[in-house]
């Protein structure tokens, strides 16, 4: 079963309708407490789908956050539901309980710009996703993954090419309420690369689709854009990049499931969500013409968000060399075991 | 948007680690691996086709009853591609065994079956398949080639090209006319050739590595019994592409090159691990794609759309493999080096350009993509 196959994915689609950008021109949407949508999600067990039941979570499979994460890529939901669901599922993994509210985690091993002294947190984290909404934080210290609450720190907005909040978070004398061992640095970082990777594919597929209706709509020379082979080869070509980056990121997700080979299949899904997401972007920008430019038409939204996502939690060629030294390494120096195993 | 659906994971090969360990175990043993080649599947050795099939291992999914082993497609993915990953010689019985052997038990009558099938698996026969024409290519419905009913058999004019191994082959599965004057797909039937008949001739076409592989093979009123149509007259176009998901979906559609990053590994040869990481993705998601249409198969589903998507994106991958490593790795391509590097990179750069048009050319695969994205 695949990511668009599991019942999950559909009715988060519904959940999401809500709170989606699709369609709304150039209003931006609050997710925040006033708006009251959030505990919606929560409630409905849409932003911990995989996290078991005794820890707060709707008790599904790791696949359901897989879909749940896809489902709001495709929305455009800018809202931190996928740093929630994965932040979630690593603090159950350290036999956490999760609490209500918005979670978000960054990946900046030693967050260097936080100090731990006498159990407190002083100094800043910049680049927090969703730093202003999120109640609670994953901080990967020196000392182990602490474990906030972030009520009580100043927030200095900051934001991606996507509009999604990447906020600069000051903590003065915190106390951390768990220093989680059971987690490393690691750990959060190939959770957040292949969250990432799960939207692109998720925005790609938009972006593609919205090509597509496109192409079969708009006439020029006479006949339909679908009906030209360089727009159908074109749209084939990132078709296929798209392909192999969704069965990517499944494999992925199942070796999360498995406890088993996540570094190579995390790197690999990383890779080919990016070189997916790259092509299917350009290929639908250029199939639009200068519609797909203008901020008034959707298509942004999703081709903003994969150049956004790109660069967060390593960049293909972080995740490339990685992956390459991984199979250099490998004790038997054999690719073909490396791949095989 | 149309989704094209993989629904299978690798997790499906788990349960045969065992079948996979055998095949490791004979290759390991098999002079055959000493001495590994790029594209291997163009490669042909009858005693190491013969070595395989003393092992069960063609004709490894087919029924018993006709000389096969009755294990899954999934058995087959694994142990075609362990044989592509050593770059064993394996061209000799690769088309029989992909196409002609499911074609026949598709639709050969008993006769054929018995009569060729058991000698297929036992790689005593080898066969070429006849399709493309000097006017006819990718437009492979535009084909001429005639054959016309007589009381003593058919009776085949015309002439097809780019026949590979139509020199060292004792069939060829022919497409041709056999409805006068009919067009397109219509009126076309296959029929079973044998190379020795009189009236068939051969001309020898060296591809650009100086290998004898390809022929121009003319017909010149050359007599077919009746007996050797196969299926149903006038349904050969169907027939042809009822294969195509068998044909465009496996790991030799990705895999053609990969023995030249394999020794490079082995061999311990510098390259950078950015460009090693960034092939062996590509590598590991197509291969994903590869297990899962081999899974379809299994279930008895013709993922024709599929296939096509993992020969466009695999053939990519095949020539990039040489160029990649040709702008990355010190090395002197030489077909005849001293330095296996320097061989396998002269043979991937010489096979490389191939790899997008046999099969189906790139813009045709991209063409059924699009089409089953509703685009045309």
């Amino acid at each position: 079963m695949m990511i668009d196959d599991n019942p999950v994915h559909a009715s988060a689609l519904r959940a999401l309708a809500a709170i989606s950008s699709v369609g709304r021109g150039t209003e931006a949407l609050p997710v925040d407490a006033a708006s009251g949508l959030w505990p919606v999600l929560e409630r409905d067990g849409f932003t911990l789908p995989a996290v078991p039941a005794e820890l707060g979570g709707a008790g599904g499979e790791t696949q359901d956050e897989l879909a749940v994460i896809h489902a709001a890529a495709i929305a455009a939901a800018r809202c931190p539901l996928p740093e929630t669901a994965v932040a979630g599922a690593l603090l159950a993994r350290a036999g956490h309980a999760v609490p209500a509210g918005p979670l978000t985690f960054t990946a900046e091993a030693g967050c260097s710009g936080l100090v731990l002294r006498d159990g407190a947190l002083d100094g800043r984290v910049t680049g927090l996703p969703w730093g202003r909404l999120a109640a609670h934080a994953l901080l990967p210290l020196r000392e182990g993954v602490a474990f906030v609450a972030l009520a009580g720190c100043t927030v200095e907005p900051g934001g991606n090419l996507a509009g999604e909040a990447r906020d600069t978070v000051h903590f003065r004398a915190q106390r951390p309420l768990a220093l989680l061992t059971a987690l490393t640095a690691d750990d959060l970082l190939l959770r957040g690369a292949l969250m990432r990777s799960v939207q692109i594919c998720g925005a790609a597929q938009q972006a593609l689709s919205l090509a597509i209706g496109h192409a079969g709509t708009r006439t020029q020379f006479g006949k339909p854009l679908a009906s030209f082979q360089a727009i159908q080869h074109q749209i084939a070509g990132a078709a296929s990049k798209l392909a192999a980056a969704r069965i990517s990121v499944d494999a992925a997700y199942h070796a999360v499931a498995r406890g088993e080979g996540i570094e190579r299949d995390v790197a690999s899904a990383r890779i080919n969500a990016c070189l997916a997401g790259a092509d299917c972007a350009a290929v639908a920008h250029q199939v639009h013409g200068a519609m797909g430019y203008a901020q008034e038409y959707d298509l942004h939204r999703h081709s903003s968000a994969i150049q956004a996502w790109r660069a967060e939690f390593g960049t293909l060629a972080f995740w490339a060399e990685r992956l390459g030294r991984q199979a250099a390494d490998h004790p038997a120096r054999d690719l073909w075991q490396f791949v095989t195993s | 948007m149309q989704q094209i659906s993989f629904p299978y994971r690798n997790a499906e090969l788990d349960r045969f680690a065992d079948f996979r360990q055998r095949v490791r175990r004979f290759l390991e043993a098999d002079p055959a691996a000493q001495e590994p080649r790029a594209d291997c599947w163009s490669q042909f050795d009858a005693a190491f086709s013969r070595r395989l099939a003393a092992e069960g291992f063609l004709g490894l999914t087919w029924p018993r009853q006709h000389g096969g082993g009755e294990r899954s497609s999934l058995e087959r993915f694994i142990l075609l591609e362990e044989l592509l990953a050593a770059g064993v010689p394996v061209g000799a019985h690769w088309i029989s065994e992909r196409q002609v052997g499911p074609l026949l038990l598709r639709y050969g009558t008993p006769a054929q079956k018995e009569e060729f099938l058991p000698r297929i698996a036992r790689a005593e026969l080898f066969f070429c398949i006849g399709l493309s024409e000097p006017d006819s290519g990718s437009d492979l419905a535009s084909l001429r080639t005639a054959a016309v009913s007589t009381p003593e058999g058919w009776r085949v004019r015309g002439r097809k090209i780019w026949t590979s191994n139509a020199h060292r082959n004792h069939y060829m599965i022919l497409l041709c006319r056999t409805e006068p004057g009919s067009r397109r797909h219509a009126g076309l039937s296959q029929l079973i050739v044998d190379m020795r008949s009189p009236g068939l001739s051969l001309r020898p076409i060296p591809n650009m590595s100086g290998e004898h592989e390809f022929n121009e093979v003319t017909f010149d009123d050359v007599l077919v019994p009746h007996d050797r149509l196969v299926g149903t007259e006038g349904n050969g176009w169907e027939q042809v592409t009822s294969e195509l998901a068998f044909e465009r979906s496996g790991p030799e559609r990705f895999m053609s090159s990969f023995i030249l990053l394999r020794q490079m590994g082995r061999l311990g040869r510098a390259f950078p691990a950015e460009k090693l990481g960034l092939l062996t993705a590509r590598l590991m998601g197509l291969r994903a794609l590869s297990v899962s249409v081999a899974a379809m198969l299994n279930d008895g589903k013709l993922p024709n759309l599929e296939a096509a998507l993992v020969k466009e994106l695999g053939s990519r991958l095949e020539q990039d493999i040489g160029e990649v490593l040709l702008d990355g790795l010190a090395c002197a391509p030489d077909p005849a080096a001293g330095d296996a590097i320097d061989r396998l990179m002269a043979q991937t750069l010489l096979h490389a350009p191939s790899y997008s048009i046999r099969g189906g050319a790139r813009e045709i695969l991209r063409g059924i993509i699009a089409r089953g994205l509703e685009l045309r």
